[in-house]
């Protein structure tokens, strides 16, 4: 009797975390569509705009290099007064074994102002390659892109621009996926994007909560992670933790909406299964490390610390939910379903709602009313079953930063396999 | 200042910062009068909804089984009274359990090693062990099942009514935030309940004819599988719709659009 009492108990206290969920994303949908936006600093027309160091990892981007270096030449940045552009390019070849090196040192024979880095000792990964070249970035203002990324000419200004205000500690820009007519993935991944950004990234800034840095279109300053001990290189999310390492600090994080930028989507489920899980398991070594700091930090109001808790226990939930469906197959088998006289339909419903795809339906459907899409609305029912797809490898990647934290195992850098095929793909 | 034909008279943010307006009344007012009291009529007429779905299922499995092989029952719901259908299933004996084991087994080795990831083949994936985990408990525990198939009815038809309220409000919801005229809320409201209702007694009659004419072997995985997230598809495909004409509308019209 005890334990069937704790498995309804469970199963209650789940639907109530789901609805949780599900208000969170409904408050984000209203303000988005219906408030004032709040705009950040893309107004400041500086002529004091700072000297930036454009970081981008490579391992093995023989097919993208060209494309964002070419796209970062053309960028309009400011020059100082002698004309030279306030910009480097730091192109990170981190342990490449095609042509990346050879393409790298082309450019940098061509262009002076991009200085690759070739690295073949030491920890392989993003956050080791990022920690190196701080190092020798010249810019006080460190913008990242990856190497699949394609940055738009007046893009790093609109990122920097945000650094103008001094409480800014890192900014972060909208990404669109630029293979979308690849196949149904991308456009499926291009809707989820938009739902992710256009929705619920402008509406936690709106809203004064978190907005999150990705690790990519985005930027911090230097002196910042350097003094706090630069990237963690045991940590697979570094942008996750870089988030919580600076709202736990009293840094502000500014979602630059008008900063567009585009990425290649993985193309085929199974690199985006890897992908997916990767994340997991990195957010999830964040929260383990970063949960009770956050309750503990003085820098943030109760709001915005229920909506940090919320955002850092995010990739928690679909194991929440997977234990909630094995819960309830328990109570089915033992003849105790019939909780709260058949209204255990809601628990789906708040799983759905809450975390069928990241963002729920009626918050993409929003995104794309805003961005003025129409036929790609039509595959929002096919985002269900990508509720299924992310239940099970994001369990799996949970589980995998659980044994990384028990066990004090190193995580291995996954790279994201590239789909392009020459040229810069726009 | 000069202004020729090819200039901007406007010059507007793009669509990164562009919200619309609400109407608080007209939204309150749709809530009100349409979500709410939509919401409700499942529950007020209760008894003769889940009448009229037991009834129609009837109906449709002895055209198929024989007359005399259901009976419609009643019982309370907090909601109301609900009627269901009575009728006996059958209990898989262990050889029918067994091979169900089996054969799930070899399905889920072929998923494993020979079928590409797709989110389908995982959701296949997720069935198939709720099913095996279904012939197991046949196994070794037949005797402990805790439901008849009557049983089952029963609970099918508490979740329908949840899946009908909860289906018209979240679509009531949706709709009633975005900007566009109250009978097109209405009609998606409506919409939405009858797909609900028709899709209810399809399911139901499946469900009911499968149990009994085969095994109750097959209750766990329809009902974990076949249940609410497949409803989500019809009202997130209305959804899909309603916002569909919504974005056309709005692209034709900017002037609706605040920056």
């Amino acid at each position: 009797m005890v334990i069937i009492f704790f498995m309804k108990l469970y199963f209650v206290i789940t639907v109530l975390v789901m609805l949780a969920y599900a208000v969170r994303h409904t408050v984000f949908t209203y303000n988005r569509l219906y408030q004032p936006q709040k705009m950040y600093c893309q107004d400041i027309l500086s002529s004091d705009i700072p000297f930036v160091s454009v970081l981008i990892p490579m391992h093995n981007e023989e097919l993208v290099a060209h494309g964002v270096l070419d796209a970062l030449l053309r960028c309009d940045y400011p020059a100082d007064t002698e004309g030279n552009r306030k910009m480097e390019i730091v192109p990170i070849n981190d342990f490449s074994e095609d042509k990346t090196r050879e393409i790298l040192d082309t450019y940098a024979a061509k262009y002076d102002c991009i200085h690759p880095i070739h690295r073949y000792s030491g920890d392989r990964g993003k956050p080791a390659a990022l920690n190196e070249a701080m190092k020798s970035a010249k810019g006080q203002i460190i913008v990242v892109f990856d190497a699949d990324y394609i940055p738009a000419r007046g893009l790093l200004r609109e990122l920097v621009v945000s650094f103008m205000d001094p409480e800014v500690g890192a900014v972060m820009g909208r990404v669109i996926p630029v293979n979308t007519e690849a196949n149904i993935l991308t456009r499926l991944l291009d809707l989820e994007r938009s739902g992710g950004y256009q929705v619920d990234q402008q509406a936690r800034y709106n809203l004064n909560l978190l907005p999150q840095y990705g690790g990519t279109v985005g930027g911090f300053r230097k002196d910042l992670i350097l003094a706090t001990g630069g990237f963690k290189v045991d940590i697979l999310a570094e942008d996750t933790e870089l988030t919580y390492r600076l709202a736990c600090s009293g840094w502000k994080i500014v979602y630059a909406n008008t900063a567009e930028c585009y990425e290649e989507a993985p193309e085929t489920w199974e690199i985006r299964a890897r992908q997916i899980r990767r994340w997991a398991r990195g957010h999830n070594e964040v929260m383990f490390r970063y949960f009770g700091t956050l309750l503990s930090t003085k820098y943030l109001r109760p709001l915005q610390r229920i909506d940090a808790l919320m955002l850092l226990t995010i990739y928690l939930m679909p194991v929440v939910l997977l234990l909630g469906l094995l819960d309830s197959l328990g109570l089915f088998f033992l003849g105790e379903m019939d909780i709260i006289d058949g209204w255990w339909v809601l628990l789906f419903i708040g799983a759905y709602n809450t975390f069928g795809n990241f963002a729920p339906f009626f918050e993409v459907g929003t995104a794309n009313i805003l961005d003025a899409s129409r036929q790609r609305m039509f595959l929002l029912p096919y985002l269900s079953f990508n509720f299924y797809f992310y239940l099970w490898f994001i369990t799996q990647g949970f589980f995998e930063s659980v044994v990384d934290v028990l066990t004090k195992r190193k995580a291995s850098w996954q790279k994201t396999v590239r789909f392009r095929q020459g040229g810069t793909g726009v | 200042m000069l202004v020729t034909a090819n200039m901007k008279q406007t010059i507007r943010y793009a669509r990164t910062y562009r919200y619309l307006m609400l109407s608080k009344v007209r939204t309150a007012g749709l809530v009100f009068l349409v979500v709410l009291p939509a919401s409700c009529f499942w529950a007020f007429f209760s008894p003769e909804i889940t009448g009229a779905l037991a009834y129609i299922s009837k109906d449709i499995l002895e055209t198929g089984l024989g007359t005399g092989s259901f009976t419609i029952g009643m019982t309370n719901f907090s909601l109301g009274d609900i009627s269901y259908l009575l009728t006996e299933g059958i209990m898989p004996d262990i050889l029918f359990s067994l091979g169900n084991f089996l054969v799930t087994l070899i399905i889920l080795f072929i998923l494993t090693f020979f079928l590409k990831i797709r989110p389908i083949t995982i959701f296949i994936y997720i069935a198939l062990l709720v099913h095996l985990c279904s012939c197991l408990f046949f196994i070794f525990f037949p005797e402990l099942f805790p439901y008849t198939l009557a049983e089952y009815s029963e609970l099918y038809m508490k979740q329908q009514m949840g899946i009908f309220i909860c289906m018209t409000f979240v679509m009531g919801c949706v709709t009633s935030f975005l900007p566009i005229a109250p009978w097109k809320v209405i009609l998606a409201v409506l919409g939405c309940g009858i797909y609900s209702f028709v899709f209810a007694v399809v399911r139901y009659t499946t469900f009911l004819f499968l149990m009994k004419e085969f095994s109750v072997l097959y209750m766990a995985c329809m009902f974990f599988t076949f249940g609410p997230l497949i409803d989500f598809l019809y009202l997130v495909s209305i959804y899909s719709l309603v916002a569909d004409h919504t974005s056309g509308m709005l692209a034709k019209d900017v002037g609706v659009w605040k920056w």
